[in-house]
């Protein structure tokens, strides 16, 4: 499996990222993702400086993406979408309509928030040669495998990070300081962590971070990579933090290569991540649990795993 | 003058009967299971109900979408066909999906079945439109609620679909179809098996106050105010960074484009829809007869249109919060 770092989901100014990326560079990572998905406002990075960040990883080997955005709703939108795509880099699709716009010429990942939940979305877009899927967060193993059954294109899974759980045409950063997204002066700037939000009884649920919401525990499936490798998959994938991303890449990397012990790792991985870890969508549950034993879940979704209908599935 | 058109809600027979009476030229309806996103026990149609409530539509000349809008995972796909081809053998109108597998179905079995795209699959620029209309030979798309007026007039001139547009009801803050909040809390995603914040996981206690929980998980607390069906988006929260407890996401509201109808219209829009099909039939009827009476009386006279102060108190009636908002149509 490759290990892959999905788009950075805060906005740290230009600075934060160059820094970050050519860290990035130095690590395992095959795979990098790079691009603004949810606000279109503080997309604001110039090709130039996109291509400054690619360039220490493409020097290292790396093969580089670039993330379209999830919401695109305008015109002026689009052409900034347009004239990015025309990098020498491939695609992350997050939006359906560039799909086919550089068939054959650049190669198009299928991007989480294209919605592709079972088989036959798949199989339809591969019209457009796919060089890989990146699924929903919330598809439990179960649907994971049913895809890679039927499927030829490369499947990627998220393995580590908070999750977005939500995208608005509305700033929540700003709305938390009276304003619209108009005036939002880019308070975003100065949570470059993000915004925790506590429910009443004081259980931090929900990160706030501009127009989207993430959780605010973070998605652990080292204990499960083994289990992603015999399904089938072929690249997984880490969400970037603020700190310790490089860290949590060398655990995952090592696991992977059976140089550190599952458990050992998951331990280090609770303690750089400060927040409980979750897996429970991947088992069909809740996401923000943590099933422990999820061979016992698996165990029980086999007795189950009955296909209706294949003939017309 | 092509006059818009106005498609109401119906979670049951009689609530698509009442909106007809009312002056929909339209109703859109689910059918029972997992294949919509409000998919809510008591709601919805088993399919001789469907046929009943097209036959009922067709003699009046009116017309029955059904949203088949779920995204299944899958186990969940078969019955997502069957229920296309329920409505494919039933006459329907029209299906309302998101998924791209369900439209190539719906494409490559069903010929003649009209696709309209539903708000979930969020095709929010040109681009995206044209897509679904090159691959699938779409008729309708349904606006996702991220859109400014400036931004509808944008699609409008690059594209000949219609173009349908929510005008009162419940507003998803979020990207509908991007929203997970309640599938991150119960393990039921709405996305796949059609309910947001399922009623089976709520939980009320009153002491002094009545605190409400979803899956365990406390959303709010109210006292006397009113409350709004209990969603994660509409929790109570607190903001670390503020310390303040408040509606972080959105507060309870509902959206009520009314007072733009004129502007809408300009924009191009073909179709106005109510949300609701969760509501009840006096909802339906009431909301059906006064976007009905608002659109009659605009293509009467369209320079003296102005809202009636009795169509918002009686439309407050049955609003979320009481309070209206135009979501993000006038600005983001």
């Amino acid at each position: 499996m490759k290990i892959s770092l999905g788009p950075a989901p805060f906005n740290w100014g230009v600075e934060k990222l160059r820094q970050f990326y050519q860290e990035m560079a130095e690590g395992p990572l095959d795979t990098i993702f790079i691009g603004e998905v949810f606000c279109e406002k503080r997309n604001t990075l110039t090709i130039k400086e996109l291509e400054g960040l690619m360039l220490p990883l493409r020097r290292k080997g790396k093969e580089v993406y670039f993330s379209t955005g999830a919401l695109i709703t305008n015109n002026t939108q689009w052409k900034r979408l347009l004239q990015r795509s025309e990098m020498e880099c491939g695609i992350e699709a997050n939006t359906i309509g560039i799909v086919p716009h550089h068939q054959g010429t650049r190669k198009i990942v299928a991007g989480p928030f294209l919605n592709l939940y079972h088989h036959r979305s798949v199989q339809f877009l591969e019209r457009f040669n796919l060089a890989g899927v990146v699924l929903p967060f919330e598809l439990s193993q179960r649907s994971v495998k049913s895809i890679i059954s039927k499927v030829k294109t490369p499947i990627e899974v998220v393995v580590y990070g908070n999750l977005p759980l939500g995208v608005s045409w509305r700033c929540y950063i700003a709305r938390s300081h009276g304003l619209s997204v108009k005036q939002c002066q880019f308070k975003c700037m100065h949570y470059p962590r993000g915004i925790i939000a506590e429910n009443l009884d004081g259980i931090p649920l929900f990160l706030i971070n501009g127009p989207y919401i993430l959780s605010a525990k973070k998605r652990c499936l080292i204990r499960e990579l083994e289990q992603l490798k015999t399904m089938g998959v072929t690249s997984i994938r880490i969400m970037p933090q603020y700190e310790n991303t490089s860290e949590v890449v060398k655990i995952f990397h090592q696991t992977m290569n059976h140089q550190l012990d599952t458990q050992d790792a998951f331990e280090q991985l609770s303690s750089l991540a400060r927040s409980s870890l979750t897996n429970g969508w991947f088992y069909g549950e809740a996401g923000w649990k943590y099933i422990k034993d999820g061979h016992k879940f698996i165990e029980e979704d086999l007795k189950n795993f009955l296909l209706p209908l294949r003939n017309i599935c | 003058m092509k006059k818009i058109k106005l498609c109401s809600p119906a979670g049951n027979l009689s609530s698509l009967k009442e909106a007809i009476k009312k002056g929909a030229d339209s109703v859109y309806v689910g059918l029972k299971g997992s294949s919509n996103i409000r998919n809510f026990p008591g709601l919805n149609f088993l399919p001789d109900e469907l046929a009943e409530g097209i036959s009922f539509a067709h003699k009046r000349k009116r017309e029955v979408f059904v949203v088949i809008n779920s995204y299944p995972q899958y186990g969940e796909l078969y019955s997502c066909f069957q229920a296309i081809e329920d409505c494919y053998q039933l006459g329907v109108d029209g299906v309302i999906l998101s998924d791209l597998g369900l439209m190539e179905y719906v494409h490559h079995h069903c010929p003649h079945l009209p696709i309209h795209v539903s708000v979930h699959a969020g095709a929010c620029n040109p681009a995206s439109i044209a897509f679904y209309q090159k691959h699938f030979d779409i008729t309708t798309v349904v606006l996702p609620r991220v859109l400014t007026l400036d931004e509808i007039i944008e699609i409008r001139s690059h594209t000949t679909v219609e173009l349908e547009c929510f005008v009162l009801g419940i507003l998803c803050v979020n990207r509908s179809g991007l929203c997970y909040l309640s599938s991150y809390l119960t393990g039921e995603s709405n996305n796949t098996k059609g309910a947001c914040s399922p009623a089976k996981h709520l939980t009320f206690e009153e002491h002094n106050r009545l605190r409400i929980s979803l899956n365990g998980i406390t959303l709010n607390e109210y006292g006397d105010e009113c409350a709004a069906y209990p969603t994660p988006c509409k929790g109570r929260y607190r903001n670390l960074s503020t310390g303040k407890v408040e509606y972080l996401f959105q507060a309870p509201e509902s959206l009520n484009l009314l007072p733009l109808l004129p502007d809408l219209i300009g924009a191009g829009v073909d179709i106005l829809k109510i949300e609701g099909r969760q509501r009840s039939k006096t909802y339906v009827a009431e909301t059906t007869r006064i976007v009905r009476k608002a659109i009659d009386a605009y293509y009467s006279d369209p320079s003296e249109f102005s809202v009636k102060k009795e169509w918002i108190s009686q439309l407050h009636y049955f609003f979320e919060g009481m309070e209206d908002t135009y979501g993000c149509y006038l600005g983001k």
